[in-house]
């Protein structure tokens, strides 16, 4: 499917990360999940959507709290390692890091976009306020529609740019020999989910939640190991 | 005196989805709890337009809460808004109250969702990815997610909007975070069992004398924990680590 496609449709579900139905279907794991069904490519999407997926669970909307357009610049990420993934050429892990590089810087492009939306959002307000003094009937419906056509907007654009962005970054770095060289980005997979795993543990503060971790993970090997020489 | 039907109450939750939308730093949700409220007006007032727009007006006055716990704010002042219509009480009276709900109902609505359920299930997610490959079976976890993040979701907007309609007032009763214990407890248990799983499975999927592996999976865990707990700075605890490994990872291939 054409990059204009999946940002229309992937600008749409984005909605609903803050401003629409607020399902949950805007996290990347879902998200990854639709756009390999797009591309056709199911296991790296869904990869790179889970280990990305921990990045953004410790981000906490609360009250007027700035905080990182995650799902909107993983779908960004997403798409920028499929398509390298796709042509096999350079590094794994050179791709994967670029991915996730790009995915950070547009999550806080996606936070100050947001910043200014929702500044914008106040002529909506006083419009609404403006209209509750006229003699019509006010119909709040227009105004919320509005709303979120720019949220949609301002989505798939953020979405296009930052692929087409990302694209082209690539591709001026792919004729370097550094791209290729398997070893020094050999690490990068172990330190983005040693990140996620960092990160997702701002919620997780409480000491005896850490022991309960510690003990799963000694389990979980355990078991693994016994399990592979049994 | 005139009161919200069935249908009236379907509108005002099936709204409510839209709580967020026109969110701005002047009124914060209130575009959304005016949008909200539509079928309340419409039903109380709908043959006095001024009186209409006023109560809109007053809809459209600051207010801010979690999007699903909102719903106890909006059933509570659709019940308050029968007794202004009824002239029961003033409409300043509701607004006092509608402010007061403003703490509460972002506190719980934070502590619970956002801290707890939010991270648990898709952390489960992750470590469900992770153990297993088949697509199909990717496909009903994502299902499975879908149901246990809505589940509480949906209980708590369709709740909240019947307690707060039936209580008014007396819907601080039921915002205490008490009644959410249990959820609580067995979510932050998934969510805690579920982010050992992910680094029991990556950890020993590293080669048995991948000592370097393990160390740098472990340093950027405290790298990023560091740097987002302690620091508060985000961006730094997801780029940071990453830098590392390509630093080590160039070492290595040096020497």
């Amino acid at each position: 499917m054409e990059l204009i496609g999946i940002s229309l449709l992937l600008g749409l579900i984005c909605l609903d990360q803050k401003y629409a139905l607020q399902l949950g279907i805007s996290q990347p794991l879902i998200t990854s999940m639709i756009l390999g069904v797009l591309t056709g490519e199911f296991v790296p999407s869904m990869y790179f959507g889970a280990i990305i997926q921990l990045f953004w669970l410790a981000n906490l909307p609360i009250g007027a709290a700035k905080i990182p357009d995650g799902n909107i610049a993983s779908v960004i990420g997403a798409y920028i390692y499929l398509h390298f993934e796709q042509q096999g050429h350079l590094a794994h892990g050179f791709i994967l890091l670029a991915a996730v590089l790009m995915t950070v810087l547009f999550s806080f492009i996606g936070s100050e976009m947001d910043i200014w939306i929702r500044k914008g959002n106040v002529r909506f307000l006083d419009w609404g306020l403006r209209d509750v003094h006229n003699k019509k009937k006010f119909r709040v419906g227009k105004y919320i529609i509005s709303t979120l056509g720019v949220h949609f907007i301002a989505n798939s654009l953020l979405i296009y740019i930052g692929s087409m962005l990302g694209l082209w970054i690539m591709e001026s770095a792919a004729p370097f020999s550094f791209c290729a060289r398997t070893n020094w980005w050999r690490y990068v997979d172990i330190a983005v989910i040693g990140t996620g795993v960092g990160m997702v543990m701002a919620v997780y503060k409480e000491k005896k939640t850490h022991r309960l971790m510690g003990i799963i993970i000694l389990l979980v090997i355990l078991g693994l190991k016994v399990a592979h020489y049994a | 005196m005139h009161r919200i039907t069935r249908t009236d109450f379907w509108k005002i939750f099936f709204r409510s989805f839209f709580i967020q939308s026109g969110w701005n730093y002047k009124g914060m949700i209130s575009l959304g709890f005016t949008f909200a409220m539509e079928p309340v007006a419409k039903r109380l007032y709908k043959d006095d337009p001024e009186k209409y727009n006023r109560f809109l007006g007053r809809s459209l006055g600051f207010f801010n809460a979690h999007p699903y716990f909102a719903s106890y704010a909006l059933g509570a002042v659709a019940c308050l808004e029968e007794k202004i219509a009824a002239g029961e009480i003033t409409p300043d009276q509701s607004d006092v109250f509608k402010n007061a709900l403003i703490g509460p109902l972002g506190a719980l609505g934070d502590q619970i969702f956002w801290v707890v359920i939010k991270p648990a299930v898709f952390a489960l997610g992750v470590a469900a990815f992770l153990i297993i490959d088949d697509i199909n079976q990717r496909f009903y976890i994502l299902i499975l997610m879908f149901f246990l993040y809505n589940g509480p979701h949906f209980y708590v907007r369709y709740m909240g909007l019947r307690r707060g309609y039936e209580r008014g007032y007396g819907v601080c009763d039921a915002l205490k975070v008490e009644h959410f214990k249990l959820i609580k407890h067995v979510y932050g248990l998934l969510g805690a069992i579920s982010v050992g799983v992910v680094a029991g499975i990556y950890l020993s999927s590293l080669q048995v004398n991948d000592y370097l592996g393990v160390a740098l999976f472990l340093s950027a865990i405290l790298i990023a924990g560091y740097f987002k707990t302690s620091k508060s700075r985000t961006y730094w605890a997801m780029i940071l680590p990453l830098l590392f490994s390509v630093l080590v990872g160039i070492i290595n291939s040096i020497l």
